[in-house]
């Protein structure tokens, strides 16, 4: 996730070559990283921070996902992340955004319906004519995660089950897309593994549009992280 | 809206003052939409403390046994301090904790001497580095003959040369960790470390890290 693919900092070309080779060496079916920046002058937020939705701000991300690209030997798949701010020059919705940039350079795109939720949410826009506009033909996986409701707004936590709106819009975007392959995240307070199970099987049942009966939703809590690290680094002290 | 000027200008709202500000003056703050039950500045707001809530999180699972020592309150008010001064400037949060030690040894309280209490943390959190690091480094595990006994491997061949892998780090400290780790390891909350120079050399071995520790002088 440190691509920074919408950063004016020049890309990071160490980092770009080791991405490569690393490709080379496992073979992924795909390259993934977010529609975001992280960081200027030399600093790494670790977060996915919002770029102005602009004429302008597309034709700069799009010229470095063509160079991106052309290092990769490969298309780049993005996915759209959560958001708490969005700029007033903004001039248009997150999904034309990333519809216009697939068109113009080939990449595909990875749909995470939780963040189109908690974005949602977060500035008041349907999320069900996000889904319905987003174009299927590129999407090439859905995310699925849980979030965590603050109250004013959500935060997208990984740390909780996936909330009943987001399978509601995961069957939309099935229905659209046509078994799209899907990732459920959850990084923090990981469940036993036969509840981990369980909430793939109700992915698989609103896949092919039985909508799970619960109604589960974030918790509220004082202190919510958006993108968890801590299972990143933990290791044993001898 | 310059792209340019916005992203650093956001970047200095969410790191602090350690962020080099923008080459150009910005024009204004950019207009954030906001609404009254979740405004511009909470949105902002969310941002700057998810950047240090994670940071600090990242450093607390680096760092157990000073966790463990100080306290958790004490500890975030260190890591705190260092993310507000230091930056991450690595994609990789490995990176984060790498002058963790240093900028607590800087910023020791004047007059205080290297063997007082308030060196406890720098030195601590030294050796806690020095095992991270040997855990990631390339070790010799994979290699052909790697675990063989020292003496087996002379007398295969008396003129070999030996260097120390990447997992092998050598400290000189001023107090001895070794019933610290003993007891972070167990989950309970370590003593004061006598103070005691030692030697440590931390190893991996078989994948496993341990801190080896010969107190100078002593038993």
């Amino acid at each position: 996730m440190s691509l920074s693919i919408g950063s004016v900092a020049p890309l990071d070309h160490d980092y770009l070559r080791e991405l490569r080779d690393l490709a080379h060496r496992v073979r992924p079916v795909w390259v993934s990283d977010h529609l975001c920046w992280t960081g200027v002058a030399g600093i790494n937020t670790h977060d996915l921070l919002p770029l102005p939705l602009t004429e302008a701000c597309l034709a700069h991300v799009a010229e470095r996902v063509r160079a991106v690209q052309d290092v990769l030997g490969r298309p780049l798949i993005l996915e759209n992340p959560s958001t708490y701010l969005e700029f007033a020059a903004s001039q248009m919705p997150e999904w034309e955004f990333l519809a216009r940039l697939a068109e113009m350079t080939g990449c595909s795109l990875l749909l995470d319906v939780n963040n189109v939720y908690v974005s949602s949410v977060n500035h008041g826009f349907d999320p069900e004519a996000y889904i319905d506009a987003i174009p299927a033909e590129r999407v090439v996986q859905i995310h699925l995660a849980g979030h965590t409701d603050r109250g004013t707004h959500l935060i997208d936590t990984h740390d909780h089950p996936v909330a009943a709106p987001v399978w509601r819009l995961y069957a939309r975007a099935q229905a659209r897309i046509g078994g799209a392959a899907t990732l459920l995240e959850w990084d923090a307070h990981i469940p036993d593994y036969p509840d981990l199970l369980a909430e793939l099987a109700k992915a698989k049942a609103a896949r092919d549009g039985n909508l799970p009966e619960s109604e589960a939703i974030g918790g509220t809590e004082r202190q919510a992280v958006s993108t968890p690290v801590s299972y990143q680094l933990g290791y044993a002290a001898g | 809206m310059d792209l340019g000027r916005l992203q650093h200008w956001l970047q200095r709202r969410i790191v602090g003052d350690a962020a080099p500000p923008p080459e150009l003056p910005p024009v204004g703050e950019p207009d954030i939409r906001g609404s009254a039950a979740f405004p511009a500045r909470q949105r902002l707001a969310v941002y700057a403390q998810s950047y240090a809530l994670r940071l600090i999180e990242c450093l607390r699972e680096e760092f157990p046994v000073l966790r463990l020592l100080v306290g958790d309150q004490v500890f975030d008010l260190f890591a705190g301090a260092y993310i507000a001064a230091q930056p991450s400037r690595s994609y990789s949060l490995y990176g984060l904790g790498a002058g963790f030690a240093d900028f607590l040894e800087a910023t020791r309280p004047a007059g205080t001497g290297p063997a007082s209490l308030e060196a406890i943390p720098a030195s601590l959190t030294r050796l806690e580095r020095a095992m991270g690091e040997a855990e990631r480094a390339v070790g010799t595990e994979a290699l052909p003959g790697g675990d063989l006994p020292i003496e087996t491997l002379l007398q295969l061949s008396p003129d070999l040369r030996l260097r120390l892998p990447d997992t092998v780090r050598l400290l000189h400290l001023e107090f001895n960790f070794a019933a610290a780790l003993a007891a972070a390891a167990r989950g309970a909350r370590p003593d004061q470390p006598p103070v005691r120079e030692t030697w440590v050399a931390v190893a991996r071995c078989r994948y496993q890290v341990r801190a080896h520790i010969w107190v100078i002088g002593g038993r």
